[in-house]
């Protein structure tokens, strides 16, 4: 598979937005390099950004390989991209406040009622409720691939609780410590302002009664959960509580947080705790995590969840085909990024099609995320694809299928040198009451190993420092 | 008919508890089929009023306060309609559609998939009689038996044991429409006994499907426990996927060991003696009350 090289470009051509890598890497020996990638692991080490695994022996923690070399985009590859992710947030926004009040695209046909109503991720909890500016999703975490100069793709929208932001920061300070030189030579948009972009954004979704000077706290499921780091990250940059459960407690239509002052009312909960433990009165009655009594609160407006609950069911795979349609039927524009195209297997001709064709497609959960229970076809063993297909029958109605996409690649520090690697991108898309914001950037993931095309931090990926140059 | 409520729900502890918090759905509605002429529920703090996920008007208690019992009372007078009906759908929160989703406590297993399926219950019209044979064929098989199961039991063990309360005809019930793609809900409420003649079932639960035929459209009611549908005798307080969004109390406390339960309901015109239906538990779960029947 020929993929398109976002440095070298279809003609062997450096990029412009790769002008300055592209002198950095020719001008500087190759040992010099691998001593700086030794230096970034020191740093990362210090900082202490580790994930865990899941799957693997429990609480065991992992570096996540940074690869020193930037990713680039120029400043009109930007403008496009944003302009496509704030159009697509904004029709997802719409689809949730739309289901969860008058249903309208549901009764106009355009996505079946059984796959919004029935979904295990749809919350009856959330029907009726009036939600501040209108906002479901505050943090939206949209991963985009490219295949061409031309074309970017969105592979997946996470608008439950999206992490990997604190990758993003922390990649560009160590770059920054690094390489000083290399940004003396480049005009590489910053980022640093992101944690208070989020608190701006937090801040204005607040209820009214909250007046001007709202409350917000950081509710995280605590220390065993994969992305705590970045929980306590986030709360400290913005200097703001980081709570568990157990810290919250509901009186008289209102959620407290203790404090060494005595309790204190909290008006915003930026949660990074899944749906189904935020409340064991209202979801799963086994959860130590949550805040007993939380719904009756949020369900009357005495506190505002960011996100709120239920946004996961426009996040599904099996909604994800319908994002199109939600752009056109809410906006009435066309979609400016393009979805991957994508077979459902409930249906019986996408899963004949894709029964035949599983060598060279990559089949997902619908309901799965962090590259888990997923194949990719081309990649597969014999074995893997058999053990595979077994699953998709038994339960047709979990997966879907899309083509193996050539990914971009990156100039990646390998053992065997600088070598191209495929690449993804995920932007974080801000939506406040009266504004949607991205800081210029993201988290690319880049797959280290030869060919993966997988680059979940989970499976291997790393992370490289995402470059936007401005004009 | 008119009928007086008298429904006291007491927790004991052992030892006291520091925090309590409760979601109480005590309070039936005014619908089709009933009228609320007055209703009054006490407890030993504040009560916050809230609509709930399904639309049920329901409280919220919390105490703060070291305590070693919690007594909530609820009484009022209803007057019920002998004439069956179908309660329609408009004008609530969600489309019927939505209790086609999945709950915890009525996912179907195999069993109960093959044994619904096997009634050949006709979809469209006649739905209505189909259904009647489901909860008559229910009935039989699942035993009233109480002691076997409790309010976690789910509805296909319930089903694996033949016997149950009628919390657990309600649910499989429930589970069978619903893998048949009927929806199906749960209704928790108050039955009056002195109609019906059975023992301790003054709360009851049963279950409603939905019918939409040529001649009407709503939803209909089927006490599974008594083979009847829901008429002057059953006094509706909630309705939810399951029990757990339904029950009239759901709640967590700290603290508070060793916990006991009394309940005292009776229903039923005034001039009954009220009779008192008791059940004691040990908190099963850490922290975790659920009222039962």
């Amino acid at each position: 598979m020929d993929a398109f090289d976002e440095m070298r470009g279809p003609k062997g051509m450096v990029a412009a937005a790769y002008q300055a890598i592209a002198e950095w890497l020719y001008a500087t020996p190759p040992d010099l390099l691998d001593d700086k990638r030794r230096e970034a692991e020191i740093l990362f080490r210090r900082i202490g950004i580790t994930f865990n695994v899941y799957g693997e022996d429990a609480g065991a923690e992992r570096l996540i390989p940074f690869d020193i070399i930037p990713r680039a985009l120029g400043p009109s590859e930007w403008a496009k991209l944003s302009k496509g992710l704030e159009q697509r947030v904004r029709a997802l926004d719409a689809f949730l406040s739309d289901i969860y009040h008058e249903q309208e695209i549901l009764k106009a046909g355009k996505i079946p009622v059984g796959k919004v109503l029935n979904n295990d991720l749809y919350r009856p909890e959330m029907q009726g409720i009036e939600v501040p500016g209108g906002v479901y999703v505050q943090v939206a975490g949209i991963d985009v691939v490219r295949t061409d100069p031309d074309h970017f793709f969105v592979l997946e929208d996470n608008l439950r609780t999206p992490s990997g932001v604190s990758y993003m920061l922390e990649d560009r300070a160590v770059m920054m410590r690094l390489f000083p030189d290399l940004f003396a030579k480049a005009k590489v948009a910053p980022i640093d302002h992101y944690p208070h972009e989020l608190l701006r954004t937090l801040r204005s979704v607040a209820p009214a009664h909250a007046g001007g000077d709202p409350v917000v706290a950081l509710l995280t499921p605590g220390p065993y959960n994969s992305a705590y780091f970045e929980h306590a990250f986030l709360a400290e940059e913005m200097g703001i509580e980081l709570v568990e459960g157990q810290d919250l407690f509901v009186q008289d239509d209102a959620v407290f947080m203790r404090t060494t002052m005595g309790p204190k009312r909290v008006d915003v909960i930026y949660r990074r705790l899944d749906d189904e433990f935020i409340d064991p009165l209202a979801f799963h009655p086994d959860s130590m995590l949550g805040v007993p009594g939380l719904l009756s609160v949020y369900r009357k407006g005495g506190v505002t969840l960011a996100n709120a609950l239920g946004t996961g069911v426009a996040d599904d795979k099996s909604v994800y085909p319908y994002v199109p349609e939600m752009v056109r039927f809410y906006l009435g524009e066309e979609p400016i990024l393009q979805n991957v195209p994508t077979w459902l297997l409930e249906r019986p001709d996408d899963l004949a099609y894709a029964l035949d064709h599983l060598s060279e497609l990559v089949v997902k959960e619908t309901q799965g995320s962090g590259g888990y229970g997923m194949l990719v076809g081309p990649k597969a063993s014999k074995q893997e694809i058999e053990d595979f297909r077994a699953k998709i029958k038994a339960n047709p109605q979990g997966y879907i299928a899309q083509p193996t996409l050539a990914l971009s690649t990156c100039p990646t520090f390998t053992d065997e040198g600088i070598a191209p690697r495929h690449v993804d991108l995920r932007p974080f898309i801000l939506h406040g009451k009266h504004s949607i914001s991205i800081v210029p950037g993201g988290l690319t993931r880049v797959a280290l190993r030869k060919g993966s095309l997988v680059v979940n931090s989970s499976q291997g990926g790393g992370t490289k420092d995402t470059w936007i140059l401005e004009e | 008919m008119r009928l007086n409520i008298h429904h006291e729900t007491v927790y004991h502890y052992a030892a006291p508890a520091s925090y309590s918090i409760q979601y109480l759905r005590l309070t039936p509605p005014t619908v089709p089929g009933q009228r609320v002429l007055s209703w009054k529920l006490s407890a030993p703090a504040p009560l916050r009023p809230w609509t709930d996920a399904f639309g049920n008007q329901a409280h919220v208690l919390v105490i703060d306060q070291p305590h070693e019992e919690i007594r909530l009372m609820a009484t009022g007078e209803v007057e019920s309609d002998d004439v069956l009906h179908l309660l329609p759908g408009a004008g609530e929160l969600h489309p019927p559609s939505l209790y086609l989703r999945n709950s915890r406590l009525t996912e179907a297993d195999d069993a109960l998939t093959g044994f619904a399926r096997s009634l050949n219950i006709p979809l469209q019209s006649g739905r209505r009689k189909g259904l009647d044979d489901l909860m008559h064929a229910i009935r039989d098989l699942v035993d009233y038996q109480p002691g076997i199961t409790d309010a976690a039991t789910k509805a296909s063990e319930a089903f694996g044991h033949k016997a149950g309360v009628c919390q657990d005809h309600a649910h499989i019930f429930i589970a069978c429409c619903r893998s048949l793609g009927i929806p199906a809900r749960y209704v928790s409420g108050y039955l009056c006994t002195a109609k019906l003649g059975e023992e301790g079932m003054a709360s009851h639960a049963w279950a409603e499907a939905w019918i939409d035929d040529e001649s009407a459209a709503g939803w209909a009611t089927f006490d599974v426990a008594n083979r009847t549908q829901a008429g002057e005798a059953h006094v509706r307080l909630a309705h939810g996927l399951d029990y757990l969004d339904a029950c009239p109390v759901r709640g967590m406390r700290k603290g508070g060991r060793g916990e006991a339960l009394d309940v005292l309901v009776h229903v039923g015109e005034a001039s009954h003696e009220p009779k008192r239906q008791t059940a004691r538990e040990t908190a099963r779960r850490r922290q975790s009350e659920q009222s039962q029947q």
